[in-house]
């Protein structure tokens, strides 16, 4: 009877406490493994960006260059691939583009096209320098050529 | 002894949410890492073709430069008696190889865009632009080619007609 008594009197174990502690490692190392992921995946959406942009950089700089060898004229080259432009104080073009450089009145990035000229008896060779900017930092320089050569008037009645 | 085993109450499966939680941040570490470098690729191959791009637009430029430099000798030799012997001595300088045509010059020159890659040139040059609306030269060819490519056309060797 009286081991039958001490039977009933034994308390059961109670493993909360332990249940608790590991919760409390299992969510802290979780919180800074996750950080640490958001962090990294952060990381590769910046980049995917920035390549993102280059890519539209490369491809509205080359339709640029096309034009400009053909016409020669940094204004006849914005009208044709971007439609709508600005004349700066030292006679640059501007543009403004959205993240992937296509013409948005709304962009960040702003496309800088200055022009240079080699003159010659035969003809000029003009350079045009393609600078896109963000927050006044540069991004990308491209610069491509034109020649146009310099052909005599017809001499009436010759 | 089974009285004693049922009175005692087992703990929520200690370890269990310790597996899970592993097993979920590897999950997670591993498409974060895949994302990273996936991007990082992108990345890369997106500055190889600026690259390439600069490089190409710069020999370009330098090819359009050639161009002038003849012009002007095929604009000198327009004025002189001798064009042929003119031109010839004028476009020395250019670097570019020159072959005699019924209608003047042509002139072909190679620039060099990277280790790899060259761009190709060849302009006819008129000895009478008056004849030709007033223009001077023809771009006959404005390619690129490999830099091993040679720039002298092959033999026209019989292939047995007529």
């Amino acid at each position: 009877m009286s081991k039958l008594r001490a039977i009933k009197t034994v308390q059961p174990k109670k493993p909360s406490n332990l249940f608790l502690v590991e919760m409390i490692i299992a969510m802290l190392f979780f919180s800074i493994s996750g950080a640490v992921i958001l962090n990294v995946f952060a990381a590769a959406d910046g980049k995917m960006r920035r390549s993102e942009t280059g890519d539209g950089a490369v491809l509205c700089a080359q339709s640029c260059a096309e034009v400009y060898s053909l016409k020669g004229s940094i204004s006849e080259m914005a009208e044709l691939v971007f439609g709508d432009f600005e004349t700066r104080e030292d006679g640059s073009l501007s543009v403004i583009l959205d993240e992937r450089c296509k013409p948005s009145k709304e962009g960040v990035i702003t496309l800088i096209i200055s022009e240079s000229e080699e003159d010659s008896a035969a003809g000029v060779l003009k350079t045009a320098e393609l600078v896109f900017m963000r927050d006044n930092e540069e991004l990308r320089r491209f610069s491509c050529s034109a020649y146009v050569p310099r052909i005599p008037e017809k001499e009436d009645g010759a | 002894m089974s009285r004693y085993a049922k009175n005692i109450r087992s703990g929520i499966g200690i370890g269990y949410v310790s597996v899970m939680m592993i097993f979920a941040v590897i999950c997670l570490t591993i498409l974060a890492v895949l994302a990273f470098q996936a991007a990082s690729s992108d990345e890369r191959l997106s500055e190889k073709n600026i690259d390439f791009t600069r490089e190409y637009y710069t020999a370009d430029t330098e090819a359009k430069r050639i161009l002038m430099e003849l012009d002007n000798a095929a604009l000198t030799a327009s004025e002189s008696p001798f064009f042929e012997d003119s031109f010839t001595e004028l476009s020395a300088a250019s670097g570019a190889s020159l072959t005699r045509t019924a209608e003047g010059f042509r002139a072909e020159y190679r620039v060099e865009l990277n280790e790899r890659l060259s761009l190709i040139v060849e302009a006819v040059f008129y000895s009478v632009p008056a004849a030709h609306g007033g223009e001077r030269f023809e771009i006959v060819e404005w390619r690129t080619a490999s830099s091993s490519e040679s720039i002298d056309k092959p033999l026209n060797v019989w292939n047995g007609e007529g």
